[in-house]
């Protein structure tokens, strides 16, 4: 394998593990903030890596890459207004 | 396991959960678009990542103003 390959490999099994890691914390959390916190760790850093693997496989020109690129963009744009509505409907219930 | 919290949690965890699992389903529709070189994925991919995150918003809305 080649080393442009093993670093996709690694940026996507990383991804893998993050979300892993992310849906374990939302389905264990004690309560509503705890699962928020990773909630929106799963949406910054799993569609990022996943990019970040695209730009790496298929180059920056691809329709792919743009597509992962924008979706990776808009979870990152839209992550810190949802986690702070849902926030805030969380303290209006408690 | 984020369906799970859906079904059993309060309405506010249930919530948290649908994000997380619209996240995790948009990275896995990704993933699977370039698995399978199926283009129509990823359009699904990023319709998901507009839709989501506004239906979040609605219902986060409709929880505030609920309780």
């Amino acid at each position: 394998m080649t080393t442009h390959g093993v670093v996709v490999h690694v940026l996507v099994w990383f991804a893998v593990a993050t979300e892993l890691v992310c849906v374990l914390g939302v389905a264990l959390g004690r309560d509503a903030f705890a699962r928020l916190h990773y909630a929106s760790a799963a949406a910054a850093l799993g569609p990022i890596l996943v990019a970040l693997a695209l730009v790496v496989e298929e180059g920056v020109h691809s329709t792919a890459t743009a597509a992962a690129v924008g979706v990776a963009f808009l979870l990152l744009i839209a992550n810190p207004i949802t986690t702070i509505a849902t926030a805030r409907a969380a303290r209006a219930r408690k | 396991m984020p369906l799970a919290v859906i079904a059993r949690a309060p309405r506010v965890d249930a919530l948290v959960a649908m994000q997380c699992a619209g996240t995790v389903t948009t990275v896995a529709l990704l993933l699977l678009s370039e698995g399978f070189k199926r283009s129509i994925y990823t359009n699904v991919a990023l319709a998901l990542a507009i839709a989501g995150p506004l239906a979040t918003l609605a219902f986060a809305r409709f929880l505030e103003r609920d309780a």
